[in-house]
């Protein structure tokens, strides 16, 4: 019993710590903002929000169309080109066809030759 | 609507009436300075918005919406128990009588008292509540009161050894 007094004197001697004076600054601060002023700063955020998903749309949009864009004109001049060789081939299906193929082919890409049809310093070349 | 001039002086007196009494409280059932802020912030924000409406003693209202803010808070730690928090209960001289080793070593044997028996020696050493009035507080019997003190005491006198 004699024991607990004594730490119960102990404790009379001291409190728990006081608040830093700052929590006051932010506890009248909180209410004189009001319920609007929180509102606000919750909307306001939102439509930062918003207004970066809508520019981020609108940029995927522009990127879409510019790469649109570029496959039309690009499909526009194959066309054209279709259309030249087929009348200096003299006209009609075969010489359409006959365009058509010579193009493809020069559209395809070049691949390296086979390394096993080239001399020992060509290939070393590509080994490099 | 914000508060007007004379409705955020109200605010200010009641926090200077309440506010360093209520945080001592939500400090020694938290152990934990920064959580019992935001649970002292969060009740004089609440009561700001209600403007006082259907409070009848606002000093027992505003004691127990910081009381169960601190078991809210007490609760969320539990269920994520690696939001670890410092557990010393920061204590300051009542007088001109200090010994810092005493005080630290004191703060630090409060936390680790269990939040319920930290909050019976804060009520009965620090506020002088009666057994009864802390009952009526906390909505636990007076035996059950009396018993987390005597609890508490007997552990402090171990952890703090020869030092008293």
């Amino acid at each position: 019993m004699d024991d607990r007094k004594d730490v119960e004197r102990l404790l009379d001697h001291y409190r728990p710590a006081s608040p830093p004076a700052s929590l006051r600054a932010r506890v009248l601060g909180s209410a004189a903002a009001g319920p609007r002023g929180r509102a606000l700063r919750r909307t306001i955020a939102l439509a930062a929000g918003i207004t970066a998903l809508v520019l981020h749309l609108s940029a995927s949009r522009i990127f879409a169309d510019i790469a649109r864009s570029r496959v039309e004109a690009a499909a526009a001049e194959r066309r054209a080109a279709v259309e030249a060789m087929t009348a200096a081939l003299g006209g009609g299906d075969l010489a359409r066809e006959a365009a058509m193929q010579w193009l493809s082919g020069a559209e395809t890409p070049t691949e390296p030759p086979a390394i096993a049809d080239l001399t020992d310093l060509e290939a070393s070349w590509f080994r490099q | 609507m914000p508060w007007s001039r004379s409705e955020g002086d109200e605010l200010a007196d009641l926090y200077d009436r309440l506010g360093p009494g209520l945080y001592r409280y939500a400090l020694m059932i938290l152990a934990d300075p920064v959580g019992a802020e935001d649970v002292v912030h969060d009740v004089f924000l609440a009561l700001a918005r209600r403007r006082g409406a259907g409070i009848v003693t606002i000093d027992a209202y505003l004691k127990l919406a910081v009381r169960n803010g601190c078991y809210s808070v007490l609760r969320r730690r539990k269920r994520r128990p690696d939001a670890e928090n410092d557990t010393t209960a920061r204590l300051e001289a009542a007088g001109d009588d200090d010994d810092p080793a005493n005080r630290l070593a004191l703060g630090a044997a409060l936390g680790r008292l269990p939040p319920e028996q930290r909050e019976v020696v804060h009520l009965k050493a620090f506020e002088g509540l009666t057994f009864q009035e802390i009952a009526d507080l906390t909505g636990e019997s007076i035996n059950t009161v009396a018993g987390r003190y005597r609890y508490a005491l007997d552990r402090l006198r171990a952890e703090l050894g020869d030092r008293r």
